[in-house]
């Protein structure tokens, strides 16, 4: 079985090793990712693409297997359900979340009321925290899948035990979701439309995204990411899910190379930055508030900072995307954000 | 004169004190004696007011306790307890000046008038020579003699010291009780003393209380009070009394 | 006052100066010493957002560990002449975990009354120490009761603060900040509660110094001076609390401050309050502010709490008092 697959690789990296003159069909985006159309779908450019993404993708082809794991996913966590479900693959089994999507929600059904699995519908595994580890080895579905911007729970070894097969699946950077739909479309061999069809209209956001950006002048600009909780803030640097997107968008982040710890204020006034981005996870819109008035305040220490001077410190939010630690295909809409908000 | 009438105090459920009347005249030494835990201890702590109830029960020159300030009644009686414990680094002259701390107005500094009755106290007890010791370096007859400076310092017309002599070598109970009676001739000060020593009752006071199981067997002088039917009573022993020197002893057989 | 006691004042005003002028100088940017004299000599070279750093950033800091060392020692000054027992700290006893938990409240649930915040605190240290009295008094304080009870006391409110994170938990990493207690967000504001409730709480503090002296004796001679002694140890207490309440509703739980600087400003000074509390105050300031500028240097540009960096020098000392006394 491994040795199909890996033949299968080897002759996807033969095929896309000949057509990797870039031509106009190729899309590059940030260091690591370049997209190349394979008959009406985009697909990476392994050739082209850094070791870093060959990496990423050899282990989700290891994870994911076949297409027939495919259809016996069950998603541990929320976010990891709802991308699944984006593909076009139902989740076998989901957690009990307000954030789940609506349709995945609808199929949901609880082993105590109907007393027997199911797999035609979607199991309620309970609290993404704590989940119902019992009914999911009742369940015994080929994956259980949860974010890698998680950490290993406690509950997984338990699952383990029952005889399930638990794996983290990318959610750490914007390149894990055009990994995943790359090696889902290769898995269904290209006949599954929704996975295909988003990738397609992701690798065109991107494209334009690049419009935009090679439109603006040369010079490099700087930004600062924070991460605004009640009373404090956190900065974030190149390794975070913004600040690869602020790299791969061409900003230079003052923070790259610090740790993603307590803001040092002084610091942030020396460095000067041209951009504040700022986000807040959970309930922090009350904090996220405060802050803005702290930056708009006439006796803020931030008052001297271009970016508040020049009105470009921001929160990275839309009504189009909510931003959460856990990537999913919501991260083009902060992409296309970023990019207008950079560039415009 | 401190006068109590019908006195009765329950602590934990157990009677502790059963209706005792009794009183301590003014200007003289009067030891409560008895075995252990006949009450004696509680009735001198009822005295200081160290219960909430039987307050009204002492009277004080004719004025019940109950109706004493806190301040008012610590100008006019002072007592000090079994084990007093030296507090940590201070000197014999600091712990002497809380004496007066009865009479300080708030926020103001003690006085030159002040300074003269520590000076008084320190004197009498002759506790001036080592005034710059700590007290927790001093023997236990010395402390005991800071602690009565401190008790006189206060300049009642009342002390009350129960088992001063506790805990001490025979030769400083006796300058001990000595001062004390110093204390009462030349300064007036009435004296109310638990002692448990019935020999040093006898030397030292002008009237004796003997008390058991929370009841008054008898009082008056020491002739009265200390006799052989009544010692077997109190403390279930057989003794003579022995007239030695100039000094009545009670000698257990 | 005696010369060694002179001394002594003249060392640690003079260390507190000096510590005051290098933390001036370090921080999370490359401005230092030289901006410093530029901004004396002449102010008009030196850029806005130099005298941001220096005036808005540095400086409220400066005051900050300046308060919350000065609040700390001698609210463990006041609490160990109250429970008559060196053990005791109103860290160590509970009662800035009662008040976390209520300033910890306030913030996630009003957080209008953030300004008010002290007082918040304050009522929850008051239950912690009433809590705490319940406990640990039964014919008077034995010093082993007294240390269980707060160890009972600082898990009960440990507890309530546990569901509040666990409910809560996005705020999780900030809460953690929070209770380790932290100088780095101290802003102008904060500076200013600090110093107005700091300072009279201060004022407030040295009017009790005569009680204090007072508390050294044993309970009966207490009462046999006419004091109330129930009263007495009340609002000392209350003293107490509330200058705790002050720091931690700012940077949160600072152990070990009130734990040791009173018994090393006993050690030099000597046990009469009136030279030993405001000594204890002036080296409470000294500490938390070498501790945090140590950790400024350190550090930088990650910021360390300073409670951290304090339990780092504070515990091996207390362990290290622990063996030499009896205590």
């Amino acid at each position: 079985m491994k040795r199909i697959l890996l033949i299968i690789t080897l002759c996807l990296v033969a095929l896309t090793g000949c057509t990797s003159s870039m031509n106009a069909s190729t899309v590059k985006f940030g260091d690591d990712l370049v997209f190349v159309k394979s008959g009406d779908t985009y697909i990476i450019d392994l050739e082209n693409s850094t070791e870093l993404v060959k990496s990423k993708r050899e282990e989700v082809l290891q994870t994911l297997v076949d297409e027939e794991t495919l259809g016996d996913v069950v998603g541990l966590t929320t976010t990891t359900a709802n991308i699944f479900y984006q593909m076009g693959i139902m989740p076998v089994g989901a957690p009990e979340s307000p954030s789940l999507n609506m349709e995945i929600a609808s199929q949901q059904y609880a082993l105590e009321e109907t007393g027997a699995i199911d797999k035609s519908r979607v199991l309620n595994v309970g609290s993404a925290l704590a989940p119902n580890v019992e009914a999911i080895i009742e369940l015994n579905p080929q994956l259980a899948l949860y974010s890698s911007a998680m950490p290993k729970a406690d509950y997984v070894a338990n699952l383990e035990a029952g005889g399930v097969n638990v794996s983290s699946i990318g959610q750490s950077d914007y390149i894990d979701m055009f990994v995943l739909l790359d090696v889902v479309n290769e898995l269904t061999n290209f006949e599954n439309s929704q996975s295909t069809e988003l990738m397609n209209s992701m690798v065109e956001s991107l494209k334009s995204t690049l419009e935009i950006i090679e439109n603006a002048d040369a010079e490099e600009k700087t930004v600062a990411i924070l991460l605004v909780t009640e009373g404090s803030i956190n900065v974030n640097n190149d390794a975070t899910v913004l600040g690869q997107v602020s790299k791969a968008l061409g900003m230079k982040n003052v923070f790259a190379d610090s740790e993603n710890a307590e803001l040092n204020k002084e610091q942030l006034l020396t460095l000067n930055p041209d951009y504040i981005i700022y986000y807040s996870h959970g309930m922090g819109t009350e904090a996220v508030s405060n802050f803005e008035a702290e930056l708009t305040s006439d006796t803020s220490i931030y008052r001297e900072l271009d970016a508040v001077k020049n009105g470009q410190a921001f929160q990275v939010a839309s009504e189009d995307f909510v931003f959460s630690s856990s990537v999913d295909f919501n991260i083009i809409e902060v992409i296309k954000f970023l990019a207008e908000k950079f560039y415009a | 004169m401190i006068k109590i009438e019908n006195l009765t105090i329950n602590y934990e459920d157990q009677c502790v004190l059963d209706n005792v009347s009794t009183t301590f005249p003014k200007g003289q030494i009067t030891t409560i004696i008895g075995p252990n835990g006949c009450g004696k201890s509680t009735l001198i702590k009822a005295i200081a007011g160290l219960f909430d109830n039987g307050k009204s029960q002492i009277k004080i020159d004719g004025k019940p306790r109950s109706e004493y300030q806190r301040k008012e009644f610590s100008r006019k009686v002072s007592f000090l307890m079994q084990f007093s414990a030296a507090p940590i680094g201070m000197t014999v002259r600091e712990l002497v000046t809380f004496g007066r701390q009865p009479y300080k107005q708030k926020f103001k500094n003690f006085t030159t008038e002040d300074y003269k009755v520590i000076n008084w106290a320190m004197r009498k007890t002759s506790t001036d020579k080592f005034e710059d010791k700590l007290v927790s370096q001093l023997s236990g007859g010395e402390k005991q003699r800071v602690f009565l400076a401190l008790a006189l310092a206060q300049k009642t017309e009342v002390i009350i010291l129960d088992e001063p002599t506790n805990h001490l070598d025979i030769k400083y109970q006796h300058e001990l009780l000595q001062l004390i009676q110093e204390l009462n001739l030349e300064e007036k000060i009435t004296i109310i003393c638990v002692l448990h020593d019935v020999n040093q009752a006898y030397r030292y006071s002008d009237k004796v209380v003997v008390m058991k199981s929370g009841k008054i067997i008898a009082s008056g002088t020491p002739e009265q009070c200390l006799t052989k039917d009544i010692m077997h009573q109190v403390y279930d022993v057989n003794c003579m009394i022995e007239k030695i020197g100039n000094h009545h002893n009670v000698c257990v057989i | 006052m005696r010369n060694k006691q002179v001394i002594a004042y003249l060392v640690v005003i003079t260390l507190l100066i000096i510590t005051s002028l290098v933390a001036i100088t370090v921080g999370g940017s490359t401005i230092g010493a030289t901006e410093i004299i530029d901004l004396l000599t002449n102010s008009e070279d030196v850029s806005n957002t130099s005298k941001i750093i220096i005036f808005e950033i540095r400086i409220p800091r400066i005051i900050g560990a300046i308060t919350v060392g000065a609040t700390l020692a001698v609210s463990g000054t006041l609490i160990k002449a109250v429970m008559k027992n060196p053990l005791a700290d109103t860290g160590l006893l509970g009662i800035q975990s009662g008040a976390s938990l209520c300033a910890m409240i306030v913030i996630l649930i009003a957080p209008q009354f953030m300004p008010m915040l002290p007082l918040f605190a304050f009522g929850g240290g008051i239950s912690a120490y009433l809590m705490l009295s319940v406990l640990a008094y039964k014919d008077g304080i034995q010093p082993l009761r007294l240390v269980l009870a707060g160890v009972a006391v600082n898990s009960l409110f440990g507890a309530f603060i546990g569901i509040i994170t666990i409910y809560n938990s996005e705020e999780l990493q900030n809460a953690l900040t929070w209770l380790n207690g932290s100088l780095a967000s101290i802003t102008v504001t904060d500076a200013k509660i600090l110093v107005i409730y700091g300072t009279i709480a201060l004022i407030i503090a040295m009017f009790t110094i005569p009680k204090c002296n007072l508390l050294a004796l044993d309970d009966m001679t207490i009462i046999n001076l006419g004091e109330n002694l129930t009263r007495t140890r009340m609002i000392l207490a209350s003293v107490s609390v509330l200058l705790s309440a002050i720091s931690v509703s700012i940077v949160g739980v600072i152990g070990f401050v009130g734990l040791i600087i009173p018994h090393i400003a006993r050690m030099i000074i000597g046990t009469n309050h009136k030279y030993m509390m405001p000594f204890s105050m002036i080296l409470g300031s000294l500490f938390v502010l070498l501790a945090d500028t140590m950790q400024v240097i350190v550090f930088s540009p990650v910021e360390m709490p300073v409670g951290i960096i304090i339990s780092l020098i504070g515990a091996p000392f207390f362990l290290y008092l622990l063996r030499k006394e009896k205590i």
